[in-house]
């Protein structure tokens, strides 16, 4: 029973964050979590939970699962800080991504699904799926928004279906009445073109704005 | 899968949806192929991109979420080094009184019903107890001893099995004031690089090494320790070529 155990770092509020850190680069906060500095986790927290907050708050319609999945990513991100790849994009497109995945993953729990397909076959009763009306709200970047939109439909509608809504590709394939290496491939060829366009329109896309 | 039907799958597989099996496999050609992983990269970017949320204000986090991460960090099991973090696995093998261990465990649950605080990291060190058991009887352990020239009560023993995983074990080293912690350092390539801070008492603290790893040290840091070296080394010992 004499086995060790680490020293507690106790932070209770971003306040605390050293001031070296407030301008350290998202890739050296990232180093210094895994170097167990609480402060470096607080202060990404500090910029990037929101959005994360907000990308799972989208997903989910709901406040309490949405901070949920804000307490997995970030402590994820404590407890294995070398899953995060600089050289693969910013700390923030690793934390939305981690935020999406977890956010799907409640999404496709089995009351979730269940709830879901009723109000989805209600829907489709009364007069068509309306995928128009489940995305419009979405709030993106113009221009994001902008290139997303400049897609052919059949590319569009699949990458919204999954991302926005958290449908695996079957169940877009079902959805849509196509094939499912149909769906497969233009989701696929919509994210090349999208890559491309949004290249060519000069954005950053290793953006680090806050 | 082939390469080629696994490349389909990489742009449902950067939005999440393709199922969990499709998911599993898609991974392990991912981990092999560097030409599906730049790939993945940038499908991940337009789905950051998508993701990010912009328009009435961006979302404000509620302070209340990183009260409860932030004390949550303090129920974890001790950190492990970044490397020892990652690989470390289990190896709970048939030689160790598995019973034994629960026995333990409820005993500390009856002796500790009024520090429930303390609870877990006793657990933990139980589990640890068993992982170091489980190295010591695995015959193609290693061990290493951590010695100083300048005083011989001062040692700790490394015991690591031929994959690198392994516990720091039985130290011997001076006590610290409550600031400082022992972190546990490796030459690597001619390079110092950090293994994770032990705490004040390392005993049975898991570590991962390296096959490029040559030598071992420990010495006192301030707490949460710090990216280089800055006091001199209290103990060190080699670590076996090849192991």
């Amino acid at each position: 029973m004499s086995a060790g155990h680490l020293e507690p770092r106790r932070l209770r509020s971003p306040d605390e964050v050293q001031p070296e850190l407030l301008s350290a680069s998202d890739a050296n906060l990232a180093l210094a979590i895994a170097r167990y500095r609480e402060d470096a986790l607080a202060e990404v927290y500090r910029r990037h939970a929101g959005a994360v907050f907000g990308l799972a708050r989208r997903l989910l319609h709901d406040r309490a699962a949405a901070e949920e999945v804000v307490q997995e990513v970030f402590v994820r991100l404590w407890n294995a800080p070398d899953r995060f790849d600089p050289e693969r994009g910013t700390l923030r497109s690793y934390l939305l991504a981690q935020a999406h995945g977890r956010a799907v993953d409640q999404l496709r729990s089995e009351e979730a699904r269940r709830r879901r397909e009723e109000r989805e076959a209600r829907e489709t009763a009364l007069g068509g799926y309306d995928l128009e009306r489940e995305v419009g709200d979405i709030i993106v970047a113009d221009h994001v928004r902008e290139v997303l939109g400049a897609l052919p439909d059949t590319e569009r509608r699949p990458i919204e279906l999954a991302y926005f809504l958290g449908h695996t590709y079957r169940e877009v394939a079902a959805l849509l009445g196509e094939p499912e290496g149909t769906v497969k491939s233009r989701i696929r060829s919509g994210l090349k073109r999208m890559h491309a366009q949004l290249s060519v329109s000069g954005l950053d896309m290793r953006g680090e704005q806050l | 899968m082939t390469h080629d039907e696994i490349e389909e799958m990489l742009g449902v597989y950067a939005l999440d949806a393709l199922d969990q099996d499709e998911r599993q496999e898609v991974e392990d050609h991912l981990a092999s192929c560097p030409r599906c992983r730049a790939e993945l990269a940038a499908h991940r970017q337009v789905a950051a991109l998508l993701g990010n949320p912009v328009g009435d204000g961006p979302a404000v986090a509620p302070e209340a979420v990183w009260d409860r991460i932030a004390s949550s960090l303090q129920d974890e099991p001790p950190a492990l080094s970044p490397l020892a973090r990652r690989n470390l696995r289990w190896r709970l093998t048939v030689f160790v009184p598995l019973g034994a261990v629960a026995a333990g465990v409820i005993l500390v649950v009856a002796l500790l019903a009024a520090k429930v605080g303390d609870l877990n990291q006793q657990v933990n060190s139980l589990r640890h107890e068993a992982g170091v058991t489980s190295v010591l009887l695995n015959p193609a352990h290693r061990t290493v001893e951590l010695t100083s020239a300048a005083h011989r009560v001062w040692r700790a023993t490394v015991v690591v099995l031929p994959d690198g995983d392994g516990y720091l074990i039985n130290p011997s080293m001076p006590s610290l004031p409550s600031s400082q912690t022992f972190q546990l350092w490796a030459l690597s390539r001619g390079k110092v690089v950090s293994l994770g801070v032990l705490g004040s008492q390392p005993s049975g603290v898991p570590i991962r090494v390296e096959p490029t790893m040559t030598l071992l040290m420990i010495n006192a840091e301030p707490l949460g320790g710090t990216p280089v070296p800055t006091t001199p080394v209290l103990v060190q010992g080699s670590l076996p070529v090849g192991l």
